[in-house]
């Protein structure tokens, strides 16, 4: 009996106890006008569904506010507890299409008197905030130009730059100060806040794109003004999607369904819980013993047993992105060298690679064999047609060589052949008839941070070189310091990565101009600069900046939509001139669904959509 | 000997602060000579928002400036914003990882001792008999085996064979199996040291004249034997309960617990700058606090021991 009664006891205290935890004191009331937040009434649970998902996109992400967040995993967050103006939506296919989520519909560009673009977005009746509020016009330029200014630094800031008055503010005088602190992006909403016009110098046809991208999404002023801290907790963390986060613990975030979106009767699971976790070992036995539904890593090594046990389950999805070799133009090693044969040499090097063996036995991931920088699934003007269906020198979609292993040795004959072009005319080393070095060749030396499949191709590329009798030292990097290196251009060869943040093939060109951060090849700068060996529309004898960095501008600034992609192959032609990119694989998304999440998808950029899925009871 | 031992800690709290500062100085100094900053990314960011970050967490400053400031908000218990985390201070992270980190660790820490001690004295006490070699040959592969293989093969073994325990930290239960992998090192050690130094004691002269004497064996065992067979323990268990109340990062990751150590790990990578010093601060302190705790065990445990 007294055992009984302590066992009562006990229960008592520990549900008070639980019962405490949940009764934390709600937050300052975050606007006076709002009432002390509303017991949004339960939703009836749907019938025959379960009432929460358990899910893994990640781990604890630095940051899941929509401005800062520059994560592929924060953006998953982002898209469930935020609604931009614009969205994705799941097509019969599979495939995914842009849709008008906060907008009535998709605006075109309308050029004005002035030759400005104008874009107006018409927002839908009664939108509100996840904590019962009006959500307007107004708040999307509170959050636009919060994103864009250079003070809130935010990683994907440039992601307004087509938008009239970004130029302005982020111009910096040589001190690096801001030169108008005050300058505001050309975005307005009308008085009764129901439209919103938007202002480009030019226009861009992927900018609906654009508006569904995490960046655009509206934030509310009075929570984020002034509080750094406002995304970290969940009841500063206010959004307008279609679920409302109710938890962010180091360990998960969990989202409730948010009465107050304007679809909301779409939306049939309760609660969403996104476990964190980094360990590939430890999501898969989560996945393998039912606590995760949805998996975003597996362990390397597994991935070709995966396949095999798990043919349901398992998914290989395209990605936007190139893993490639880069070279530096003004390597030290190869000073005595003239350009011309320096490009010679390295396209020798691109071709002497075995893509097919790299992809199949060492990142085992579905990868393709890149036979371009500009990867698969980004299209042509139409929205249909691949950008690489037209690309390689003749524009014909054969690449700028060729990966099929059929023609392993005829790019291997050519290889010789550029190296004893190089080796003529520059007179510095030689070649023999069977196609090796002399010692005179200098020594590759190749950069690449620590991970098991970038050392793995290091070394193959090694034993590839080796047989032509050309040296190369592997030297590895932890992650920070190879960063640097690679983009201070201390270095000779490096592998590299990139992967596309909207569907337009200029996320990929962008950054080879001489000015843009991440052109770790160093073109149009030191001693590249004076080199005038590129063709600018048919006319030779131009350097970097007069041929590259000008069709860019011209690409940003085109209003042609035919003459822009004409203008980007014209680009990536020069880019693939060069031999200093050096395209291994386009990347694969890699995941596990279970077969019980139904209605979930993913996007090309590797977003996760979780708002329609459901599991049966 | 109060008035002594008073002193002795005012001595050794005085020590601690100066090894705190130079900890403080060198890691300052050190952490900035190491290539790479805190906003470099696979894509990096426009040089005005590069410019706009360093004003922000002041590292445009000279690194003199910059540590005079570090220190000085130091002195006010602000251990400033994580650079990396943002929106998040460094005081939040670390006290919000080490409630985790101290759970776990600090039960790990518990049954790793009492059961190490057990063990370690049953093993002594039946000197090379069969429970003595179970007990060395079991500790001994445990010791010799790397945590995360450990952590791996209760995961594996648990989890996904046996699906009786959860594979996470979330979940009811969940925090077992971490427990117990982050407990097998120290226990198997402490059951080691304990039975050598047993060993020596139980054949030291005075456990002979105790035992002629007719005290009781339990008497003899727990009064005279394992007080003075404890110290080389408190010596390991003062800098190892440090460590393991401040999280492991094999363990953490294994099974996705959010505590503490993998702060330490992800802030040298993210150089993270506010979030390095704070994470070796906090550890530099536990540890000389720990260390200072078993000194003065050793005088309870065997007042001999002149400290000082």
């Amino acid at each position: 009996m007294k055992k009984i009664l302590s066992l009562v006891l006990v229960l008592v205290m520990v549900f008070s106890l639980a019962a405490c935890g949940n009764n934390q004191p709600p937050a300052e009331p975050e606007t006076p006008e709002t009432p002390e937040t509303p017991e949004t009434p339960e939703t009836p649970e749907e019938p025959g569904i379960a009432d929460s998902i358990t899910l893994h996109v990640g781990a604890y992400p630095d940051t899941i506010d929509p401005a800062l967040n520059s994560a592929v995993d924060g953006a998953t967050y982002i898209i469930h507890a935020f609604a931009g103006l614009v969205g994705y939506q799941q097509k019969e296919d599979g495939g995914l299409e842009l849709y008008a989520d906060l907008a009535k519909e998709l605006p075109v560009g309308k050029e004005r008197d002035d030759g400005m673009v104008e874009y107006v977005y018409e927002l839908k009746d009664g939108l509100k905030w996840s904590d019962g509020s009006d959500l307007t016009a107004q708040d999307f330029v509170y959050a636009w130009n919060r994103a864009a200014n250079p003070l809130t630094a935010a990683d994907y800031g440039y992601m307004f730059e087509v938008v009239d008055g970004y130029a302005a503010m982020t111009e910096m005088d040589e001190e690096e100060n801001l030169v108008n602190p005050d300058a505001k992006l050309n975005v307005t909403a009308s008085d009764d806040g129901k439209t919103l016009t938007v202002v480009l110098p030019v226009d861009v046809p992927y900018f609906n794109e654009l508006v569904a991208f995490p960046t655009y999404m509206p934030v509310k002023e009075e929570v984020a003004e002034g509080n750094d801290a406002w995304a970290t907790a969940a009841d500063t963390y206010i959004g307008n999607g279609p679920y409302k986060v109710v938890e962010f613990s180091q360990s998960q975030l969990i989202m409730q369904k948010n009465e107050y979106y304007h679809d909301a009767d779409s939306i049939l699971t309760n609660e969403l819980v996104f476990a964190f976790n980094d360990d590939d070992t430890s999501t898969l036995a989560n996945f393998q013993n039912g606590s995760y539904l949805f998996i975003d890593q597996v362990p390397n090594d597994e991935i070709k047993a995966l396949q095999e046990d798990y043919p349901d389950e398992f998914f290989i999805e395209g990605q936007l992105g190139t893993y490639y070799v880069s070279y530096n133009v003004n390597d030290e090693a190869f000073s005595a060298f003239g350009e011309a044969d320096k490009a010679k040499i390295r396209k020798a090097l691109g071709l002497m690679i075995d893509r097919t063996y790299i992809v199949e036995e060492i990142g085992q991931a579905g990868q393709v064999e890149a036979n371009s920088f500009v990867p698969i699934g980004l299209t042509e003007p139409d929205g249909k047609t691949e950008f690489v269906t037209n690309n390689g020198p003749n524009g014909d979609g054969a690449g700028y060589y060729s990966v099929n292993p059929d023609d392993y040795e005829k790019n291997t004959e050519e290889a010789i052949a550029l190296l004893r072009e190089a080796a003529d005319s520059s007179g510095l080393f030689s070649v023999d008839e069977n196609g090796m070095v002399s010692s005179e060749f200098p020594t590759l030396a190749y950069l690449t941070n620590e991970g098991t499949g970038h050392e793995a191709i290091a070394i193959n590329l090694q034993a590839t070189y080796a047989q032509y009798g050309i040296n190369m030292t592997i030297e590895k990097q932890e992650w920070s310091t190879f960063l640097n290196t690679r983009k201070n251009g201390d270095y000779s060869v490096a592998r590299n990565g990139w992967l596309g943040d909207y569907n337009d093939p200029i996320s990929f060109l962008d950054m080879w101009i001489t000015t843009s951060g991440n052109n770790d090849s160093q073109f149009g700068k030191g001693e590249h600069a004076n080199y005038a060996g590129y063709t600018y529309k048919g006319e030779s004898g131009k350097t970097w900046a007069e041929s590259y960095d000008k069709i860019i501008s011209e690409v940003k600034a085109s209003k042609d939509p035919e003459e822009r992609f004409a203008l980007m192959h014209e680009a990536e032609n020069i880019l693939m001139e060069t031999g200093a990119i050096c395209p291994i694989y386009y990347y694969t998304d890699i995941f596990m669904s279970s077969t019980e999440l139904e209605g979930a998808f993913a996007s090309p950029l590797g977003y996760k959509y979780f708002m329609y899925s459901t599991v049966a009871e | 000997m109060d008035s002594k031992l008073a002193l002795y800690i005012v001595k050794r709290l005085t020590l601690a602060v100066v090894t705190i500062f130079l900890i403080i100085t060198i890691t300052f100094f050190v952490m900035h000579q190491v290539p790479g900053g805190p906003f470099l990314s696979e894509k990096a960011p426009s040089p005005a928002v590069t410019a706009a970050l360093e004003a922000k967490y002041g590292l445009d400053k000279p690194k003199s400036e910059q540590y005079t400031t570090y220190l000085k908000g130091i002195l006010k218990g602000d251990f400033g914003p994580s650079i990396k985390q943002r929106g998040r201070d460094v005081t939040t992270v670390i006290m919000k990882g080490f409630e985790v980190s101290m759970r776990l660790g600090g039960t790990a820490a518990v049954i790793a001792l009492t059961l190490g001690l057990i063990l370690g004295s049953l093993a002594a006490i039946f000197h090379n008999s069969i429970i003595d070699k179970i007990i060395m040959v079991v500790t001994t592969g445990l010791v010799a085996m790397p945590s995360f293989i450990v952590a791996t093969l209760l995961l594996l073994f648990f989890c996904v064979w046996l699906g009786i325990f959860p594979a996470n930290g979330n979940e009811p239960g969940g925090l077992i199996l971490p427990i117990i992998s982050l407990s097998l090192y120290p226990m198997s050690y402490t059951t080691r040291l304990t039975r050598s130094s047993m060993l020596d004691v139980l054949s030291q002269d005075y456990i002979r004249t105790a035992r002629a004497k007719g005290v009781k064996p339990s008497k003899v065992l727990f009064k005279h034997a394992l007080r003075n067979a404890v110290t080389p323990v408190v010596t390991y268990a003062g800098p190892m309960i440090a460590y393991i109340v401040t999280g492991s990062l094999v363990v953490e990751k294994i099974f996705a617990v959010p505590g503490l150590g993998k702060e330490f790990v992800s802030s040298i990578i993210n150089r993270d700058y506010t979030m390095i010093m704070g994470t070796t601060i906090f550890l530099g302190t536990l540890i000389i606090i720990m260390m200072l705790v078993s000194d003065i065990l050793y005088k309870v445990f065997d007042p001999r021991i002149e400290l000082g």
